[in-house]
């Protein structure tokens, strides 16, 4: 089982890359928002979405990574490649 | 402090670079969000682990591609509105905004806008081929939003502008007997009716496309100034071109009050202080094109003021605005300037047809003000038409024919309004009648009165509307008292009294004008003769539920309903003149009609057993035949069968026969006072 267990590794890893590179993602346009790039009705709805779907974004990232680990990827090694 | 409460209900505002890089933001997550959402899926669903944080992610994909879409076509419009317009940039606490509708659809109706004034602008400077695509903005009349852009773009003075430049047009199109003429008059008329539009619904202030309290203002100045613009030597004033535009709505599209309070009063002030030195019809715009396209030197020209009547002819405070109403500097109100002193000159163009129009709209309501402004028309209305009446020799004298019909095409307008005014009118006049000691000048007032009904009645359609109000009303009237259980004496000869001066007047005004042969009168009196009392228009009725004391306009109805019925029953012959019965006089006539509809009404409310009228000729299964079916026989056994059994029988009694016979005299006469004074 050390290849599965390798693999596995190395399908966390990859997850991990995803999900630091990705976590940021709306905060560029969160902060365009909060600057009052574009303000009125209409706005404040997609400012609400926007805060809601980062939410979303980083839940779900939070999510996948949690669901590997406790798979048993890399549980007890301590050893993070 | 921040917010934005600056803004307007339905505007929103962006910041251009600011919102240019969120835009691009948006973008770049749409694209990098679809790719994570595939890689994490493959990730997850290879390590047999759960997929669902995949799927959710994809979704948050999806939902930024389509505020990337909205982003992206709104990034456009806004850059489109600072291009066409910078000055609707506004600089508040939070930055340099502009403003545009926060809708998609309303930021589309507002560059639109902006398109069809460049395309006016163009227009008007010769362009056919813009004037043509003018006509592929039809689809936004009604849209505040392409009003306002429509305004904002081409300011007062462009609006103003326009009929004046596609008249230009026209004419020369007309001069050199151009084949694209009648193509180029639709479009032109098109053109003007988009522009009438937008300017109704972006001067209203409560709609969202109001172009502002400085727009209205603006065009003030611009009605006053010369056109074309910056000419050195101008032709024309702007108030022209303004006539053409209001006038392009032929009178269905409602201007707001503020519009009238602003511009409209202000135009007729400048016409009342210009006009009056030269009292010469000055044309509107399309007037300028519309007698050499016509090719008619004598045809009657339009005048510029008739645009603003049948505008504000198109709402009941819009003409009240107007009419009640003296401008700063003059003595007498708009109301008076217009029916009195500028009388001659509507003898010149339509004889007083568009005031009518307003006078309607602003008199015929059930308000206070519109019983002062109907009051109003008939003292000074009333008063030239009296000077032009003669009693002579027991008759109506009218020796200056040209200047009595000079307000002519007023007449239908004052029947529709003597109808809706028919309680008030005939009260006032029998009140009159009834007592020469009342109040004092009531006398005065009732010469008015009749001068206006003499007038009104010469014109057939406003007399033939008028007699059916008043047949049609006091049927009903009398229903409404049997119904109660009431006599009603008074009501009864005030409304006989009513019918037989208004057939009296009718009769002598047409003899004093020497119309020869009286067709309107001869079928209604066949009606009369063929039993037109006898109807019942209790099916009418029951229909409706009409109260009695609205019943102007509906005695009208109720008339044709009545006639309807008569002329099925008799057919062509009810619609035929008899002359046979040319010798009844007109008072027996009035009296045979009351005393019809008296019998119908009475049997309608008649209670009876049905053993009572068995084997009676005029009755069947038990029950009484409508009167209308009836023959002489079956009247007289009728009135028998009353008599025998104590049954009150409907009669006419002596109030009531001296108000049909007084009516004649009492109306004539009163002409003789003082009514050869000139």
């Amino acid at each position: 089982m050390a290849g599965d267990d390798f693999r596995l590794r190395m399908i966390l890893a990859d997850v991990r890359e995803m999900s630091d590179r990705h976590w940021r993602q709306f905060d560029d346009s969160v902060r365009l928002m909060d600057g009052k790039a574009w303000v009125g009705p209409s706005a404040r709805v997609f400012e609400r979405e926007l805060r809601r779907n980062r939410q979303v974004l980083q839940a779900q990232l939070q999510k996948a990574v949690d669901s590997l680990r406790r798979s048993g990827v890399g549980s007890g090694s301590g050893v993070v490649l | 402090m921040s917010g934005d409460g600056w803004l307007e209900p339905g505007v929103c505002g962006v910041q251009l670079s600011m919102f240019d890089q969120l835009t691009l933001e948006m973008g770049r997550s749409e694209g990098d969000l679809e790719q994570l959402g595939r890689r994490l899926y493959a990730a997850l669903a290879s390590a047999g682990a759960d997929t669902g944080p995949a799927l959710e992610i994809s979704r948050v994909a999806r939902w930024a591609h389509e505020a990337g879409t909205d982003l992206r076509r709104r990034q456009r419009l806004a850059q489109d509105l600072d291009a066409q317009q910078p000055r609707a940039a506004l600089s508040v606490v939070d930055g340099v905004f502009v403003r545009l509708p926060d809708e998609y659809s309303d930021q589309q109706a507002q560059i639109s806008g902006y398109q069809a004034a460049d395309l006016f602008e163009r227009a008007t400077a010769g362009d056919r081929g813009a004037l043509r695509s003018l006509r592929n903005y039809e689809r936004f009349i009604g849209d505040p939003y392409f009003a306002r852009g429509l305004l904002e773009k081409l300011g007062a003075v462009g609006v103003l502008n326009v009929p004046f430049g596609l008249g230009r047009e026209l004419r020369t199109d007309a001069n050199r007997h151009d084949a694209m003429l009648d193509a180029n008059t639709a479009d032109t008329r098109a053109a003007m009716e988009l522009l009438g539009r937008a300017l109704a619904d972006g001067t209203r202030p409560l709609s969202a496309g109001y172009a502002g309290d400085g727009f209205l203002t603006a065009l003030t100045a611009a009605g006053r100034a010369g056109f074309p613009p910056e000419n050195s030597r101008p032709q024309y004033f702007g108030y022209q071109g303004l006539g053409t535009i209001l006038g392009s709505g032929s009178g269905a599209v409602k201007y707001s009050d503020a519009f009238m309070r602003v511009v409209g009063r202000d135009m007729l002030a400048h016409e009342r202080q210009n006009d009056v030195a030269s009292w010469r019809a000055v044309p509107d715009a399309a007037g300028i094109y519309a007698s050499v396209a016509s090719q008619g030197e004598g045809e009657q020209s339009g005048h510029y003021l008739q645009g603003l009547l049948m505008a504000a002819g198109a709402s009941r405070a819009g003409a009240q605005i107007l009419l009640d109403y003296t401008p700063a500097g003059e003595t007498s109100g708009n109301l008076r300037y217009l029916l009195h002193e500028r009388r001659r000159m509507w003898a010149g163009t339509d004889h007083g047809a568009a005031l009518g129009n307003v006078l309607r709209t602003a008199a015929s309501g059930e308000d206070e003000r519109s019983r002062e402004i109907f009051d109003e028309i008939v003292r000074v209305l009333g008063a030239d038409q009296l000077k032009l009446m003669k009693y002579e020799a027991g008759g109506l004298k009218i020796d200056d024919r040209e200047a009595f019909d000079e307000l002519s095409g007023l007449r239908a307008a004052m029947g529709d309004l003597l109808i809706s005014q028919l309680d008030h009118v005939s009260t006032k006049l029998y009140a009159a009648e009834d007592s020469g000691h009342i109040v004092r000048g009531s006398r005065e007032r009732t010469r008015l009165l009749l001068a206006v009904i003499a007038d009104t009645v010469t014109d057939d359609a406003a007399y033939t509307a008028l007699f059916k109000a008043h047949v049609g009303h006091l049927r009903l009237w009398i229903d409404d008292q049997n119904g109660k259980g009431r006599e009603g004496e008074v009501g009864l000869a005030m409304g006989a009294g009513s019918l037989g001066r208004l057939l009296a007047l009718r009769t002598e005004t047409m003899k004093a004008l020497k119309v020869q042969e009286d067709k309107v009168n001869a079928a209604l009196k066949a009606k009369i003769d063929f039993g037109l009392g006898l109807v019942d228009p209790a099916a009418y009725l029951t229909r409706f539920r009409v109260p009695p004391e609205i019943t102007g306009p509906a005695g009208a109805k109720v008339f044709d309903e009545i006639s309807k019925h008569l002329v099925e029953r008799l057919g062509e012959n009810a619609e035929k003149g008899n002359t046979e019965n040319h010798r009844i006089s007109d008072e027996d006539r009035m009296r045979d009609l009351v005393n019809q509809m008296l019998l119908s009404s009475a049997v309608f409310h008649l209670e009876y057993q049905a053993a009572e009228v068995v084997g009676e000729i005029f009755a069947e299964n038990g029950k009484i035949l409508p009167p209308s079916t009836w023959d002489e026989g079956q009247a007289e056994a009728f009135y028998d069968w009353c008599r025998e059994r104590d049954v009150p029988i409907p009669k006419l009694n002596n109030t009531v026969n001296s108000a049909v016979d007084s009516a004649r005299d009492g109306a004539i006469e009163k002409f003789a006072v003082g009514g050869d004074r000139r």
